[in-house]
């Protein structure tokens, strides 16, 4: 994987911002102090606070902490499912097969954020069930994708060869096909972190089925859009931490944004 | 590409410009217009249908429909339609009605039509029994009505004037009211344009009225900005404070609303009577005025202004709410928990998402719960109709507006009565429901308002099923040209007849 000077500067900062959020110093998310709404950034609050006088720096940390849990989540669900599936789907073409990558493209033609939406409606919106919603609904994706991939390889000399020399289907499918199709995955995961990320921030400005006392991203950027010119770094700032999670997982995963640069 | 060509692209491109700029410049005044033909109101929600029973409060709220009695912008009701209401005995009121008051179609609101409006709702709403149980509505002549009661009142005019009982005849399929204003056209929930009614007083004088939905504030404010809006209202604190810096004309008024927290007391850890008082103490109401930049601290049940709201000063006392939690067996973790047998006290915490104000106050109230060392899981719901005591939630942050028709006893039945039907969490109390009997008795306001405020007192400061948390201001933004305009009573009559009336005789 090679790396442009501006991309490793992009990634760098990026990830700086990130882990600089992780292991700042903070109190609890919730402490609203009342005498201290607005403040710019000092000593006592590096970021400033908001209109509730909570420290923003804390309200980052833990809008950060939410969203990489939710990533995980979701990461954790779509490539499970996704990849599990869709190497299924693809060696062994068969009835069942074909049916469950027809069913992943049924998943596929349900907009992902709409069903998001229904689902953590009912269920309620916590980073987990955001992050197992959006995951189930990239499963689709990664199986309909994956299949396809396999069924290439498969198809390949050395690959029959493979079979009639009485190689375990195990042994083919981890040892030889998940070599060749793991960097489309990769890529197709750096983009699906992305959607991931951007998705949940919709879901969390929405704010149906949250906790409003949360500090989530979205639930911050809704809460603070009023504030867009009176104190624009209320905005920024949430905004600033969704671009660099994208922006840090499509850069190192993306590996056709790669080959184009 | 030869320069000829190069030349005739330039010029092209030149005249684009020119021609969006000139666009530019002119949409202004595009904006400005808008105001010409009537006024556009900016508000939180639109009216679904145009159904008595169902849209009654919105239609009463855009101007189009009248409930029989209605409070006028000093708190006091007044009828268009009842000239003199007489209690005859303990279940019959004998009305005299006024002459001359008209549907939006013309036709009279003579006895026989109002009785047959009001023993349609009474058929068809059980809200409107909630006071005196089922009315039975007679019309003895023209303009004479005998009006019987299931349960003995005193507040007769009150009862007329609650939200359910709106005046509405029913030709075909389409409703006609009595109001300053009839429905041109509607497009449910998202924009209503009102003309006037030509058969209410002063109707030449008023203008076309739309009323248009906003769910962002945001937008909302961008079009009043832009002067697309005549009016906006309601608006956070926040917003107003913002418009008012930017140099525009806001408004701040009694909302008449209270919030306050209904207390699950029938399941979950506020069972406890000593959770309850703990909790009454360790809420900081002054952080509350902060939050939402006016309002007053909630000293009962009803806004400030009313003679039958009690006075039951809620000290902030967090150093006795801690002992009481201790005493009760909830003591502090190392993790800074009340925890008691292992189990760490976590209240859930609903409101309503549509009501910012609430939304806002949620956060410091939780913040102020983990101050006190309990976990607290705010979840913002789209209604709240449905709550019981086994839907799992512990604290209800709620709003309303508990006295529309100027008498406590509404408010009070439905709320605190032994099975009440907004009573969610299931509290009863045999000597509230005696109180509210004696209240439904009692003739002399003195009474009235002493009965009000021993009820109140018990609720409050025993009980405690409901927790005080502000007695709010509402604000509005308008244009200059409805600078005088008043709202009033909450968002009850967001337009009233006097919408247009001071500024278009000028």
């Amino acid at each position: 994987m090679t790396l442009t000077t501006k991309e490793r500067i992009a990634v760098g900062l990026s990830v700086l911002f990130i882990v600089f959020l992780l292991f700042a110093p903070g109190n609890s998310p919730r402490q609203v102090d009342m005498l201290a709404t607005l403040r710019a950034p000092s000593a006592e609050h590096w970021l400033g606070t908001d209109h509730l006088g909570r420290d923003l720096l804390t309200l980052m940390k833990h809008g950060c902490i939410r969203t990489l849990l939710m990533l995980f989540s979701a990461s954790v669900t779509g490539l499970i499912i996704g990849v599990s599936l869709g190497l299924l789907a693809g060696y062994f073409d068969c009835w069942w097969s074909r049916g469950l990558v027809f069913m992943a493209e049924i998943v596929l033609t349900i907009p992902t954020f709409i069903l998001a939406l229904i689902i953590t409606a009912l269920l309620g919106l916590t980073p987990v069930s955001a992050g197992f919603v959006l995951g189930f609904s990239s499963s689709g994706h990664y199986i309909v994708q994956i299949s396809q991939l396999v069924k290439e390889v498969k198809e390949r000399p050395y690959i029959e060869l493979l079979h009639k020399t009485g190689i375990s289907h195990r042994r083919i499918i981890f040892r030889h096909v998940w070599v060749n199709i793991l960097p489309v995955i990769l890529t197709s995961f750096g983009n699906q972190v992305s959607n991931y990320v951007l998705d949940y921030a919709g879901l969390t400005f929405i704010g149906l089925g949250t906790d409003p006392t949360q500090a989530d991203w979205g639930t911050m950027l809704y809460q603070y859009r009023l504030y867009l010119f009176d104190a624009p770094w209320l905005v920024i700032l949430p905004c600033l931490g969704i671009f660099c999670i994208a922006l840090v997982f499509h850069i190192l995963f993306d590996r056709s944004y790669q080959s184009l640069a | 590409m030869n320069s000829r060509n190069l030349t005739k692209q330039w010029t092209m491109a030149f005249i684009a410009c020119v021609l969006l700029l000139a666009s530019l410049a002119i949409a202004p005044l595009r904006y400005v217009a808008a105001s010409e033909g009537g006024y556009v109101i900016g508000t939180g929600r639109v009216v679904p249908n145009t159904d008595p029973m169902q849209s009654s409060w919105l239609l009463t709220s855009h101007g189009v429909s009248e409930y029989v009695y209605q409070q006028d912008a000093e708190g006091n009701l007044y009828s268009r339609f009842i000239k003199t209401l007489e209690k005859v005995d303990s279940n019959t009121w004998q009305a005299e009605l006024n002459e001359g008051v008209f549907f939006a179609d013309g036709s009279e609101v003579d006895a026989e039509a109002l009785a047959a409006s009001m023993n349609e709702i009474q058929e068809k709403n059980e809200l409107a029994q909630a006071t005196a149980g089922r009315l039975i509505f007679t019309a003895d002549d023209s303009y004479q009505m005998t009006i019987a009661t299931e349960r003995e009142t005193n507040v007769m005019m009150s009862i007329l004037g609650e939200w359910t009982n709106v005046v509405f005849k029913q030709a075909g399929d389409e409703y006609i009211y009595t109001g300053p204003y009839q429905v041109e056209s509607l497009r449910p929930q998202e924009e209503i344009v009102l003309t006037p009614n030509t058969y209410y007083p002063e109707a030449n004088q008023r203008q076309q009225v739309t009323l248009k939905a906003f769910q962002d504030e945001t937008a909302m404010r961008l079009a009043f900005e832009n002067d697309e809006l005549d009016m906006i209202y309601p608006i956070s604190p926040d917003l107003k404070e913002q418009l008012e810096a930017a140099g525009e004309v806001t408004k701040s008024i009694d909302a008449g609303y209270q919030y306050f927290m209904t207390v699950n007391m029938t399941q979950g850890p506020l069972a406890d009577s000593a959770l309850r008082e703990a909790l009454d103490l360790g809420l900081n109401r002054e952080e509350y005025l902060q939050a939402l930049k006016g309002g007053y601290e909630a000293t009962s049940l009803f806004a400030h202004y009313f003679d039958f709201n009690g006075d039951i000063a809620k000290r902030f006392d967090p150093e006795t709410a801690a002992k009481i939690l201790d005493d009760a067996g909830w003591t502090l973790n190392e993790d800074g928990l009340r925890e008691k047998d292992g189990e760490t006290l976590a209240l859930n915490l609903a409101t309503l998402s549509f009501r910012k104000d609430l939304v806002l106050l949620s956060t410091v109230i939780a913040s102020q719960l983990e101050g006190l060392g309990i976990t607290c899981q705010v979840e913002a719901l789209d209604n709240a109709e449905d709550l019981d005591a086994t839907s799992g939630y512990d604290l209800l942050l709620y709003s309303q507006h508990t006295a529309p028709t100027g008498e406590p006893s509404f408010f009070l039945n439905q709320f605190y009565r032994t099975n009440g039907p907004k009573n969610q969490f299931g509290y009863s109390n045999p000597e509230v429901d005696q109180l509210l009997d004696e209240l439904g008795a009692a003739k002399e306001s003195a009474e009235v308002n002493q009965l009000a405020k021993d009820i109140q007192e018990i609720i409050l400061a025993e009980d405690r099923p409901v927790l005080l948390v502000i007695d709010p201001q509402w604000h509005a933004a308008v244009s200059e040209e409805l600078a005088d305009y008043s709202i009033y009573c909450g968002d009850y009559y967001i337009v009233n007849d006097q919408l247009g009336l001071d500024t278009y005789g000028e």
